[in-house]
């Protein structure tokens, strides 16, 4: 069971309320996700903190939880002022 | 899970750069931990990996002391430093170098 790219797109966006993802299928597997993400509310969040954020929004679609995402590339930014 | 636990923690203050991956230096298995591992090539200076393959406990453990649930996972001078995205985009931002060199220096 996998996800597809809209559904992970949504699934962050619902996570971090105004975000915007883009996902990028890395191995064509559908279970190896490079994001994209924008959002306001990693303002003032060392690298750490934001993926940690983002990680708390995937875990239960991860291996230790449903196991739909295999691995994730993450890259956060803040929106353009 | 306790005595392992220790022994994950003296790892990780003993040495100055210690990565956990998917296999080793010599055999990453897993694209990402290649990828990092090949960070710390190009920059030429002295690492550690721990192969999360080697004992099943490994990983709980470590997911235990960093609550970052994938791998690779990387510390540097005894720190957690994160995953091989934040590592790549430190490189990137040349970032990298000072927080290796203060770690290395502080080792010897």
């Amino acid at each position: 069971m996998v996800m597809q790219k809209e559904q992970i797109e949504i699934l962050v966006e619902d996570g971090l309320g105004g975000a915007v993802c883009k996902a990028r299928d890395l191995t064509g597997t559908e279970d190896h996700w490079g994001l994209e993400i924008t959002w306001a509310g990693f303002e003032g969040m060392s690298r750490l903190e934001a993926h940690k954020t983002v990680l708390t929004v995937l875990r239960p679609h991860m291996d230790e939880g449903s196991g739909e995402i295999h691995a994730v590339q993450i890259t956060t930014r803040l929106p353009q002022a | 899970m306790t005595e392992l636990r220790e022994q994950l923690e003296k790892a990780i203050a003993d040495t100055p750069i210690l990565l956990f991956t998917k296999g080793n230096k010599m055999f990453p298995r897993c694209g990402f931990s290649a990828a990092v591992i090949d960070v710390f090539n190009q920059m030429g200076v002295p690492f550690e990996t721990i192969d999360i393959f080697e004992d099943p406990d490994i990983r709980p453990t470590l997911v235990s002391i960093t609550d970052w649930p994938t791998t690779p996972q990387i510390f540097i001078g005894g720190e957690f430093i994160g995953g091989g995205d934040i590592v790549r985009e430190m490189f990137a931002a040349g970032e990298l170098q000072p927080v290796v060199e203060k770690a290395l220096a502080a080792a010897q």
